[in-house]
């Protein structure tokens, strides 16, 4: 069973969003203090956390801040449609990905099933199994696991699976929808910022090239690319 | 400096100059009539005395002593002329000269060179000395009558008269000065508030002034903070009903969906009310974005955006939606360009202007979108024109508003949030949107924006 933690100060509709959840048979927590919320979510006892950054009480966006301090654990955020301020800031924070509130259960299920499929699952058919290496970046796609130059970098999954394609296809450009098809499970909608929210989180993670250049380099109406060294 | 400046320096230094030349005429009319009553009669020193004495002798010695006495005495001849205009010793007397003596109010008792004496019968004499002609046969000392010092006579001196002009022009100016500024800062202040700034106050640039104008600008000032406060408090309602209503709606969608789930799957009822808490969900999230524009929170770093790019995206995107009207959205000419901004923000905007356009064209099958530069690459402009019943010229400036609905539409879909939400995302663009009537029927929305300078 897939335990999942959601943080909403709405009491009712966690009670609603809970039974639907079981009825897709996962394991719920609900919460709606957001301090508790926050240290259920930093007790490693979930696999993915649901988080409202709209609560008015403890700002969902401090919440979200400071899980993140501690942990890379999968976090999907609830935002307003409309508000794209919010939903920019949570994703500059390491949310893995948004889910304009309110939506249809359905929606949210079909959000979470795409995040945790990059993170329970070993990678698909394509992928070569072992790890992957590109000059000071090596990865380990079956423990998820990353390394910079022997030092173990701390990624949140969006963020572990983007670098993933990034490296699966290293020296060719990958495109927007792409990432976004196989790191968020969504298609690329457009002037969605995420990915380019997500890429230069990542970019701030990985050291510089020799030369002082980012070894991911955005590549003008063609997507992102990780340079070959 | 404005118009209102020179119009207040105008009519200030011009009343000053006409104070100023009719006071300097007065005083220059008065004094030539003195000197022309010098000129004719003896006003000199002598003179008083030399009357008087002519008054005595006349007096005591009846005429004979009086005509020996005018035989004996040099200078200026004393005369004495009766109200007949005769004079005593039947000498000629000019009628101009008579008429000065007759004028003159005396002087005063004792020393006037005019006066009028009692005579022999009791007649009554008007005496006075005839000023002699200076230097003349008469030998009188030529002092006698005040003569006209050089430059007295004609105009007024040239000196005086610039000083008097330069000093009216710099009251003028001050003056001027004085009325106008805080009137400038007014109508800055004005403009600031009518272009949404509710923020500006006049107060700090009146510093002390202590007058009807300084308390108009307190009274804007108070104006302006009610003003900002009302507007604050329907901003925060707006966004707080918006973020309140995401609750409840929140709730309805995860029971219809737990409805969904346990028991109908295809009841057309569900999959109605699904689609009513989308509108809303859409309404509400319009609602928040237009709060947040107005209260001038952008999302986003600002990129270069590649106009013709967007644009073509957008009418992707529209004709998608046109075809299933049996429309179509045309744009004959690409106009290549680069503006700075949001390209989300941007894209919103004209496609939301487009939508409109397509809704409200009842009539034509096509939709025209027109491109273009300006000569000096400064403006990126782009026009949508329908050929729909158009707006009445009293409610085009309504069309920008949120929830507008023109009184002669036909029931539409929609918020009348749209082009509300355009204005406002243009405006944050440093842009402008107006729209105008077409001459042979339809609507014409314009959206100017400012080209990235070329560097």
């Amino acid at each position: 069973m897939i335990r999942v933690l959601l943080i909403d100060d709405d009491e009712k509709l966690l009670a609603l969003l809970n039974d639907y959840l079981v009825e897709e048979v996962f394991s719920v927590r609900v919460e709606s203090d957001p301090d508790r919320g926050v240290m259920e979510a930093l007790s490693g006892d979930y696999a993915i956390v649901v988080l409202d950054v709209m609560m008015p009480r403890l700002n969902g966006i401090d919440a979200l801040r400071q899980i993140r301090k501690q942990s890379t654990v999968p976090i999907l955020m609830l935002t307003a449609r409309g508000d794209d301020v919010d939903r920019i800031t949570g994703l500059e924070l390491g949310a893995d990905d948004y889910v304009a509130k309110p939506c249809t259960p359905r929606e949210l299920v079909a959000r979470l099933r795409a995040i945790l499929r990059r993170t329970q699952s070993a990678p698909g058919a394509d992928a070569a199994p072992g790890m992957l290496v590109s000059g000071n970046l090596t990865m380990w796609p079956e423990q998820r696991r990353a390394e910079w130059g022997g030092s173990p970098l701390s990624l949140t999954s969006t963020e572990f699976s983007l670098l993933e394609v990034l490296l699966r296809h290293v020296g060719y450009p990958v495109s927007k929808n792409d990432l976004s098809e196989r790191a968020l499970g969504r298609p690329h909608s457009r002037h969605d910022r995420s990915i380019d929210v997500h890429l230069s989180s990542i970019r701030r993670k990985l050291g510089m090239l020799p030369d002082g250049r980012s070894l991911i380099q955005a590549v003008h109406r063609q997507g992102y690319q990780l340079l070959k060294e | 400096m404005g118009r209102l400046f020179w119009k207040f320096f105008a009519f200030i230094w011009l009343a000053q100059f006409a104070g100023i030349v009719a006071i300097t005429a007065s005083f220059w009319l008065m004094q030539s009539r003195d000197r022309a009553f010098a000129e004719m009669i003896d006003t000199g020193p002598g003179a008083g005395t030399r009357v008087g004495a002519a008054a005595a002798i006349l007096h005591y010695g009846g005429i004979a002593g009086f005509r020996e006495w005018v035989g004996h005495e040099p200078g200026p001849s004393v005369f004495a002329v009766d109200e007949s205009g005769h004079d005593l010793l039947g000498r000629v007397v000019g009628a101009d000269v008579l008429t000065a003596a007759r004028q003159s109010d005396g002087g005063p008792r004792g020393s006037a060179p005019v006066r009028d004496v009692s005579g022999p019968g009791g007649r009554l004499y008007l005496l006075f000395a005839k000023a002699g002609p200076p230097g003349g046969p008469m030998g009188g000392p030529p002092g006698a009558a005040p003569r006209p010092r050089p430059g007295q006579r004609g105009i007024p001196p040239l000196s005086p008269t610039i000083a008097t002009l330069m000093a009216s022009l710099v009251t003028a100016l001050a003056l001027a000065w004085y009325v106008a500024k805080p009137i400038r800062s007014l109508r800055t202040a004005f403009d600031a508030v009518a272009g949404g700034d509710l923020g500006f106050r006049v107060t700090p640039s009146l510093g002390g002034r202590q007058d009807e104008l300084a308390d108009l600008g307190h009274d804007f000032d108070r104006m302006a903070d009610r003003l900002q406060t009302s507007m604050n408090g329907q901003r925060r309602l707006l966004h707080d009903v918006s973020h309140e209503m995401r609750s409840p709606l929140a709730r309805l969608q995860a029971a219809t969906g737990l409805i969904r789930l346990k028991y109908g799957q295809q009841e057309p009822a569900i999959e109605r009310i699904e689609e009513e808490i989308v509108r809303i969900d859409r309404l509400v999230g319009d609602l928040l974005k237009l709060s947040r524009l107005e209260a001038g929170e952008l999302a986003g770093p600002e990129e270069d955006v590649d106009m013709q790019e967007l644009v073509r995206e957008v009418l992707d995107d529209a004709n998608f939606e046109a075809q299933a009207m049996g429309r179509v959205v045309t744009w004959d000419e690409e106009t290549p360009g680069t503006v700075t901004g949001r390209p989300e923000m941007l894209h919103g905007a004209i496609e939301n202007v487009i939508r409109n356009a397509l809704k409200h064209a009842a009539q034509s099958r096509e939709v025209r979108v027109e491109t273009s530069v300006d000569a000096a690459g400064t403006r990126y402009t782009l026009r949508v024109l329908d050929t729909g019943p158009g707006v009445s010229e009293k409610e085009l400036a309504g069309l920008f508003t949120p929830f507008f609905r023109a009184a002669e539409s036909v029931r539409t879909e929609g918020y009348g949030l749209g082009l509300a939400i355009a204005r406002r995302s243009i405006q944050a663009h440093g842009g402008s949107i107006d729209a105008r009537n077409r001459p042979n029927g339809g609507l014409m929305v314009q959206i100017d924006l400012p080209l990235r300078p070329l560097a």
